[in-house]
């Protein structure tokens, strides 16, 4: 095994999968523009989905992606539509009512499937490299959370995604020509917690699963997005496939016990510098 | 959280949480209020310590399951046994590792044992892929897992996907949980250390069957296994005192011999029991494919 090199292809994999996620709660901070803190349930949620399908039979990493996504969305809706859009006004309440959603989906989760990890056969490794391996899991992820956000990316520079950017930008006049601005963001909220689950899916086989297990993906899912700004999509995938290199690098050169610390105290340090996030500087806004 | 034994008065008797920082809330009641406490399973040597330095005081309290002394020793005598010589510890950053970390590099010193790798990473977001990498790339003979969280699954993985072939020696917990392990690559020894397993004895056996048709799974072998030996325990000082007070009951636990799962359980002056001996002495499992088997120490065929 070459060690450095298999330490930044790791990174890079995970990095990718908090990228699909980050990308979801940058919508829903850029166009409901609320923070969610359900979102991680969503990851959590996508991952028991993975490992339900497991128990049938079904192990392959990229089979819960499409039933993870349809599932999420449908929460994601019915959460945007019942308590997001009428609440909106009120962030404080959007806070505590979204946390409060994602205790109570912890405490389903538990009641289903208990409050031991559970967890899904990890395939073989894909292929070896030069004395890299190429994790399966890891190559999946990395091709799914590419493919969709430059899907993403490609729609908001769409004629179909200027409503979703008009809403980000100037939610009254969005209003004021006829869009209808509630319905948009409640279906931008399912596909970002649609996104969530999606994450979750692809890292299932990796991890062991809990019901807690959304709440750091959570924590640094809002890192991305608010080091990266919620502007440019790149830039966020850059930003999370970045951090996932930093942990890794820092845990194997360092201490891995102090790696999420640094990760953390080199955002605080970027935000100082940059409060506005990294992307404040680019040319071109994708929202 | 403690609770008592229906039969008995309502604060004569408790038994422990899980975890060493919340035993110590309810060793101080224990001192104070006078309940015999059974701790289970929070190794922590502290609380025997407490034993020992201020025997009036703390008298009240006993210890069932291994401490991590013991625990080291348990480990180190089987892996003496296979003959390592190179071995790598990684788990969790929690005292409780540290801990273990130490006796055991004392303990395997005996067996001519040193670690070519150590690593400690942070329960909340562990940076898996870094540790397996460098654990991989050391080579060990044998790996010691201290997490008893479900991280170890996600561990074991990581060094499997990595081309680790080294067996690896889990202290026990998720681990141990046949739901878990069956969905781990078995390409590689995975071993477990228990407090009891399955076959292991009569009693142990009668255990894990009862225990399965009640709840639909197999015991993990320590968190479920020894609270029951401790409540079993505390019913039969109870019985051998013929009285319900406290100081009955503290004195017949020190006299005594008592039989639980695991095995004999006495207490030593710190009011410790005494593993590592013929009578109790845990158990080292292997898992394969459809199930686990003893490996340490072998079970005798009868």
């Amino acid at each position: 095994m070459h060690p450095f090199a298999q330490i930044l292809l790791d990174g890079i994999f995970t990095g990718s999968t908090y990228a699909l996620m980050a990308a979801g709660l940058a919508l829903i901070l850029g166009v409901v523009k609320v923070v969610n803190l359900s979102h991680g349930a969503f990851f959590s949620l996508g991952a028991y989905i993975a490992y339900v399908l497991s128990t049938k039979g079904v192990s392959h990493p990229a089979a819960a992606v499409l039933p993870a996504a349809l599932i999420a969305f449908a929460f994601g809706v019915f959460l945007g539509k019942s308590f997001i859009n009428p609440v909106r006004s009120h962030p404080f309440s959007v806070a505590v009512g979204t946390l409060g959603f994602a205790i109570l989906f912890e405490q389903a989760a538990q009641m289903l499937w208990g409050p031991h990890p559970v967890s899904i056969g990890a395939d073989p490794p894909w292929a070896v490299a030069s004395g890299v391996i190429v994790r399966r899991w890891g190559a999946v992820s990395l091709a799914a959370s590419a493919g969709i956000l430059f899907a993403l990316a490609l729609f908001l520079r769409s004629r179909w995604g200027l409503p979703v950017k008009l809403i980000a930008e100037e939610e009254e006049i969005a209003g004021s020509v006829g869009m209808d601005v509630e319905k948009i963001r409640y279906l931008t909220f399912g596909f970002a917690s649609a996104a969530a689950a999606v994450a979750g899916a692809l890292l299932a086989p990796a991890t062991s699963i809990t019901p807690t297990m959304g709440r750091v993906p959570l924590i640094l899912s809002l890192i991305v997005v608010i080091a990266s700004g919620m502007e440019n999509v790149l830039f966020l995938f850059l930003l999370a496939v970045g951090l996932g290199l930093w942990s890794n690098a820092f845990a194997f050169f360092l201490s891995p016990q102090w790696s999420y610390v640094s990760l953390l105290a080199g955002i605080c340090l970027l935000l100082l510098l940059r409060p506005s996030g990294l992307s404040a500087t680019a040319p071109g806004r994708d929202y | 959280m403690a609770f008592t034994l229906p039969e008995l008065p309502y604060d004569t008797t408790a038994l422990e949480p899980y975890l060493s920082a919340e035993t110590f809330v309810v060793v101080e009641v224990a001192a104070a209020r006078k309940p015999v406490v059974m701790v289970p399973v929070a190794a922590t040597a502290e609380i025997t310590d407490l034993v020992r330095r201020e025997y009036d005081r703390y008298r009240y309290v006993f210890r069932v399951g291994y401490s991590i002394p013991q625990w080291a020793e348990m480990m180190a005598g089987f892996i003496g046994r296979q003959g390592f010589t190179r071995y790598a510890f990684v788990g969790a950053g929690i005292r409780w590792n540290r801990e273990l970390t130490r006796e055991l590099k004392e303990a395997l010193t005996r067996h001519k044992a040193a670690p070519v790798y150590e690593a400690f990473y942070s329960s909340r977001n562990p940076a898996f892929e870094s540790v397996a990498v460098a654990a991989v790339s050391e080579a060990p003979q044998i790996l010691v897992l201290g997490d008893p969280g479900g991280n170890s699954a996600e561990f074991v993985k990581r060094v499997r996907e990595g081309g680790g072939t080294f067996p690896i020696l889990s202290v026990g917990g998720a681990l141990g949980d046949a739901r878990i392990a069956s969905t781990l690559p078995l390409s590689a020894p995975l071993y477990v250390q228990a407090a009891a397993w399955k076959g292991a004895s009569e009693a142990a056996t009668r255990y894990a069957e009862m225990f399965e048709r009640r709840y639909g799974y197999a015991p993990v072998g320590y968190s479920d296994t020894l609270p029951f030996d401790a409540a079993t325990l505390l019913f039969q000082a109870v019985r051998a005192a013929g009285r319900t007070d406290s100081d009955a009951v503290v004195k017949a636990l020190e006299a005594g011999a008592f039989r639980g799962v695991a095995g004999t359980y006495r207490f030593d002056a710190s009011h410790q029991a005494v593993w590592g001996t013929p009578e109790l002495h845990g158990n080292v499992i292997r898992w394969e494919q459809g199930g686990a088997r003893i490996v340490f120490p072998v079970p005798e065929k009868r």
